[in-house]
Protein backbone atom coordinates (compact mmCIF):
# COMPACT_ATOMS: atom_id res chain seq x y z
CA UNK A 1 0.00 0.00 0.00
CA UNK A 2 1.56 3.35 -1.06
CA UNK A 3 0.97 6.17 1.67
CA UNK A 4 0.70 9.69 -0.13
CA UNK A 5 0.38 12.75 2.80
CA UNK A 6 1.24 16.18 0.88
CA UNK A 7 3.70 18.78 3.34
CA UNK A 8 0.21 20.87 3.49
CA UNK A 9 -1.46 17.64 5.42
CA UNK A 10 1.36 17.50 7.83
CA UNK A 11 1.05 21.01 8.26
CA UNK A 12 -2.39 20.27 9.20
CA UNK A 13 -1.66 17.83 11.23
CA UNK A 14 1.13 19.42 12.81
CA UNK A 15 -0.71 21.71 13.99
CA UNK A 16 -3.81 19.56 14.87
CA UNK A 17 -1.13 18.16 17.42
CA UNK A 18 0.29 21.49 19.04
CA UNK A 19 -3.24 22.34 19.76
CA UNK A 20 -4.55 19.56 21.05
CA UNK A 21 -1.12 18.87 23.30
CA UNK A 22 -1.56 21.98 24.77
CA UNK A 23 -5.73 21.46 25.16
CA UNK A 24 -5.01 18.32 27.35
CA UNK A 25 -1.67 19.04 29.43
CA UNK A 26 -2.74 22.60 30.20
CA UNK A 27 -6.52 21.27 31.09
CA UNK A 28 -4.95 18.01 32.64
CA UNK A 29 -2.27 19.98 35.02
CA UNK A 30 -4.56 22.71 36.21
CA UNK A 31 -7.51 20.04 37.59
CA UNK A 32 -4.79 18.51 39.58
CA UNK A 33 -3.37 15.34 37.64
CA UNK A 34 0.22 16.13 38.78
CA UNK A 35 -0.46 16.47 42.51
CA UNK A 36 -1.75 13.40 43.87
CA UNK A 37 -2.80 9.77 42.51
CA UNK A 38 -6.17 8.84 41.82
CA UNK A 39 -5.96 5.19 42.56
CA UNK A 40 -3.28 2.44 43.41
CA UNK A 41 -1.72 1.72 39.70
CA UNK A 42 -1.27 5.28 38.92
CA UNK A 43 1.23 5.50 42.26
CA UNK A 44 3.09 2.18 41.18
CA UNK A 45 3.53 4.19 37.65
CA UNK A 46 4.70 7.47 39.03
CA UNK A 47 7.05 5.74 41.64
CA UNK A 48 8.25 3.56 38.64
CA UNK A 49 9.10 6.49 36.62
CA UNK A 50 11.08 8.43 39.47
CA UNK A 51 13.11 5.15 40.30
CA UNK A 52 14.08 5.16 36.35
CA UNK A 53 14.75 8.97 36.39
CA UNK A 54 11.66 10.98 36.11
CA UNK A 55 9.96 13.51 37.87
CA UNK A 56 7.50 12.09 40.50
CA UNK A 57 4.98 14.60 40.00
CA UNK A 58 5.18 14.13 36.13
CA UNK A 59 4.91 10.48 36.56
CA UNK A 60 1.30 10.70 38.93
CA UNK A 61 0.50 12.79 35.61
CA UNK A 62 0.91 9.80 33.44
CA UNK A 63 -0.27 7.24 36.25
CA UNK A 64 -3.71 9.11 36.38
CA UNK A 65 -4.34 9.32 32.16
CA UNK A 66 -3.72 5.37 32.08
CA UNK A 67 -5.69 4.83 35.36
CA UNK A 68 -8.73 6.77 33.82
CA UNK A 69 -10.51 8.83 30.69
CA UNK A 70 -9.01 12.66 31.66
CA UNK A 71 -8.76 15.46 28.91
CA UNK A 72 -6.18 13.07 26.93
CA UNK A 73 -8.91 10.87 26.62
CA UNK A 74 -11.23 13.40 26.48
CA UNK A 75 -9.93 15.00 23.52
CA UNK A 76 -9.55 11.92 21.42
CA UNK A 77 -13.10 11.40 21.82
CA UNK A 78 -13.88 14.93 21.21
CA UNK A 79 -11.67 14.95 17.82
CA UNK A 80 -13.53 11.38 16.84
CA UNK A 81 -17.10 12.17 18.01
CA UNK A 82 -16.76 15.64 15.91
CA UNK A 83 -15.51 14.11 13.38
CA UNK A 84 -18.69 11.67 13.13
CA UNK A 85 -22.01 13.31 14.77
CA UNK A 86 -20.45 17.08 14.71
CA UNK A 87 -20.91 19.23 18.32
CA UNK A 88 -23.52 16.97 19.50
CA UNK A 89 -21.28 14.41 19.13
CA UNK A 90 -18.90 16.03 21.59
CA UNK A 91 -21.63 16.38 23.98
CA UNK A 92 -22.35 12.48 23.95
CA UNK A 93 -18.38 11.85 24.52
CA UNK A 94 -18.68 14.27 27.30
CA UNK A 95 -21.26 12.25 29.03
CA UNK A 96 -19.77 9.13 28.12
CA UNK A 97 -15.83 10.10 29.74
CA UNK A 98 -17.68 11.38 32.78
CA UNK A 99 -19.27 8.36 33.00
CA UNK A 100 -15.69 6.23 32.79
CA UNK A 101 -14.19 9.13 35.08
CA UNK A 102 -16.70 7.99 37.79
CA UNK A 103 -15.47 4.27 37.20
CA UNK A 104 -12.77 5.22 37.62
CA UNK A 105 -12.55 6.99 41.05
CA UNK A 106 -12.12 10.01 39.39
CA UNK A 107 -14.51 13.13 40.37
CA UNK A 108 -14.93 13.81 36.24
CA UNK A 109 -13.74 17.54 36.48
CA UNK A 110 -10.66 17.33 34.29
CA UNK A 111 -12.16 14.55 31.56
CA UNK A 112 -15.50 16.37 30.55
CA UNK A 113 -14.18 20.22 30.83
CA UNK A 114 -11.52 18.72 28.88
CA UNK A 115 -13.76 17.16 26.32
CA UNK A 116 -15.56 20.46 25.99
CA UNK A 117 -12.66 22.65 25.44
CA UNK A 118 -11.69 19.95 22.50
CA UNK A 119 -14.80 20.81 20.95
CA UNK A 120 -14.76 24.16 21.25
CA UNK A 121 -11.20 24.03 19.56
CA UNK A 122 -11.62 21.36 17.21
CA UNK A 123 -15.28 23.72 16.04
CA UNK A 124 -13.45 26.89 15.83
CA UNK A 125 -10.38 25.23 13.52
CA UNK A 126 -12.38 23.31 11.11
CA UNK A 127 -15.84 24.80 11.44
CA UNK A 128 -14.78 28.78 11.50
CA UNK A 129 -11.81 29.55 10.24
CA UNK A 130 -12.08 26.50 7.96
CA UNK A 131 -8.27 25.59 8.37
CA UNK A 132 -8.42 22.04 9.87
CA UNK A 133 -10.80 19.23 9.37
CA UNK A 134 -11.44 17.18 12.21
CA UNK A 135 -9.94 13.84 11.23
CA UNK A 136 -6.45 15.51 11.41
CA UNK A 137 -7.21 16.05 15.29
CA UNK A 138 -8.43 12.87 15.76
CA UNK A 139 -4.18 11.84 14.20
CA UNK A 140 -2.74 15.03 16.09
CA UNK A 141 -4.33 13.40 19.58
CA UNK A 142 -2.60 10.03 19.23
CA UNK A 143 0.86 11.65 18.38
CA UNK A 144 0.28 13.95 21.02
CA UNK A 145 -0.40 10.72 23.96
CA UNK A 146 2.74 9.29 22.31
CA UNK A 147 4.96 12.02 22.78
CA UNK A 148 4.06 11.80 26.79
CA UNK A 149 3.34 8.02 27.01
CA UNK A 150 5.75 6.52 24.86
CA UNK A 151 8.73 8.57 23.76
CA UNK A 152 10.80 8.58 25.93
CA UNK A 153 8.89 8.97 29.65
CA UNK A 154 11.87 10.05 31.79
CA UNK A 155 11.89 13.84 29.79
CA UNK A 156 8.47 13.67 29.50
CA UNK A 157 7.91 13.51 32.97
CA UNK A 158 10.46 16.22 34.08
CA UNK A 159 9.06 18.59 31.44
CA UNK A 160 5.10 17.87 32.80
CA UNK A 161 6.28 18.73 36.75
CA UNK A 162 7.86 22.14 34.94
CA UNK A 163 4.88 23.13 33.51
CA UNK A 164 2.60 21.97 36.59
CA UNK A 165 5.10 24.28 38.63
CA UNK A 166 4.85 26.97 36.17
CA UNK A 167 1.43 26.55 36.55
CA UNK A 168 1.43 26.78 40.20
CA UNK A 169 -0.15 23.40 40.86
CA UNK A 170 2.12 22.35 43.13
CA UNK B 1 -31.70 23.22 17.36
CA UNK B 2 -29.72 24.98 20.21
CA UNK B 3 -32.70 26.20 21.84
CA UNK B 4 -33.27 22.73 23.29
CA UNK B 5 -30.10 22.64 24.60
CA UNK B 6 -30.32 26.19 26.38
CA UNK B 7 -33.43 25.40 27.70
CA UNK B 8 -32.18 21.65 28.88
CA UNK B 9 -29.49 23.32 30.82
CA UNK B 10 -31.83 25.66 32.74
CA UNK B 11 -34.10 23.16 33.71
CA UNK B 12 -31.07 21.24 35.34
CA UNK B 13 -29.55 24.36 37.08
CA UNK B 14 -33.13 24.74 38.38
CA UNK B 15 -33.89 21.02 39.70
CA UNK B 16 -30.35 20.69 40.96
CA UNK B 17 -31.48 24.45 43.05
CA UNK B 18 -34.85 22.78 43.89
CA UNK B 19 -32.92 19.67 45.40
CA UNK B 20 -30.49 21.68 47.34
CA UNK B 21 -27.35 20.96 45.82
CA UNK B 22 -24.83 23.13 46.92
CA UNK B 23 -23.48 26.31 44.59
CA UNK B 24 -19.92 25.98 45.84
CA UNK B 25 -17.57 24.11 42.46
CA UNK B 26 -14.90 21.59 44.81
CA UNK B 27 -12.98 19.61 42.06
CA UNK B 28 -11.77 17.13 45.01
CA UNK B 29 -15.44 16.21 45.64
CA UNK B 30 -17.34 13.71 44.39
CA UNK B 31 -20.37 15.08 45.50
CA UNK B 32 -22.43 16.73 42.98
CA UNK B 33 -23.25 20.15 42.89
CA UNK B 34 -25.55 22.89 40.99
CA UNK B 35 -23.36 22.79 38.26
CA UNK B 36 -21.41 20.11 37.81
CA UNK B 37 -21.94 17.46 36.47
CA UNK B 38 -25.66 18.19 36.00
CA UNK B 39 -24.79 20.25 33.15
CA UNK B 40 -22.98 17.44 31.22
CA UNK B 41 -25.81 15.17 31.75
CA UNK B 42 -28.47 17.49 30.50
CA UNK B 43 -26.47 18.14 27.58
CA UNK B 44 -25.16 14.67 26.56
CA UNK B 45 -28.95 12.93 27.07
CA UNK B 46 -30.04 16.17 24.86
CA UNK B 47 -27.27 15.55 22.10
CA UNK B 48 -28.01 11.54 22.42
CA UNK B 49 -32.11 12.06 22.13
CA UNK B 50 -31.88 15.00 19.43
CA UNK B 51 -29.67 12.34 17.32
CA UNK B 52 -32.59 10.02 17.63
CA UNK B 53 -34.68 13.02 16.59
CA UNK B 54 -36.44 14.08 19.44
CA UNK B 55 -36.99 17.69 18.90
CA UNK B 56 -40.26 18.27 21.43
CA UNK B 57 -39.92 20.86 24.29
CA UNK B 58 -41.02 17.75 26.85
CA UNK B 59 -37.01 16.17 25.71
CA UNK B 60 -34.82 19.30 27.18
CA UNK B 61 -37.38 19.08 30.43
CA UNK B 62 -36.98 15.76 31.04
CA UNK B 63 -33.10 15.26 30.23
CA UNK B 64 -33.02 18.60 32.72
CA UNK B 65 -34.88 16.63 35.45
CA UNK B 66 -32.64 13.97 34.87
CA UNK B 67 -29.68 15.57 35.31
CA UNK B 68 -30.44 17.50 38.50
CA UNK B 69 -31.33 14.34 39.92
CA UNK B 70 -28.31 12.10 38.82
CA UNK B 71 -26.14 15.17 40.19
CA UNK B 72 -27.86 14.85 43.57
CA UNK B 73 -27.50 10.70 43.60
CA UNK B 74 -24.52 10.81 41.94
CA UNK B 75 -22.18 9.61 44.42
CA UNK B 76 -24.67 6.79 45.21
CA UNK B 77 -25.04 5.82 41.92
CA UNK B 78 -20.50 5.94 40.95
CA UNK B 79 -19.45 5.77 44.57
CA UNK B 80 -16.04 7.60 44.90
CA UNK B 81 -13.24 6.80 47.88
CA UNK B 82 -10.56 8.87 49.27
CA UNK B 83 -7.50 7.70 47.96
CA UNK B 84 -3.62 9.02 48.28
CA UNK B 85 -4.61 12.54 50.73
Amino acid sequence: MEINISILELFKILTAFVVCWINFVVVDTIFGLPKKPGVYGAEVIGKKIEKVGGNINGGYFMGNIVCSPDASAGTLFASIFYYVLGFKGVLIGALLIYIGNRLCNDPGYAGTIGTITAGILIYVFSDVLHLISPKYFIVGMVIAILTIQGLYPQLSSKLLGHIAKKLRVL
Amino acid sequence: MIYLYIISVVVAIFVGFILRLPFKIDIDSFEGNVFFPTIVISLGLMAILEYFGATGYIYPILTGVVGGVVSKYINRLFPGVDYGN
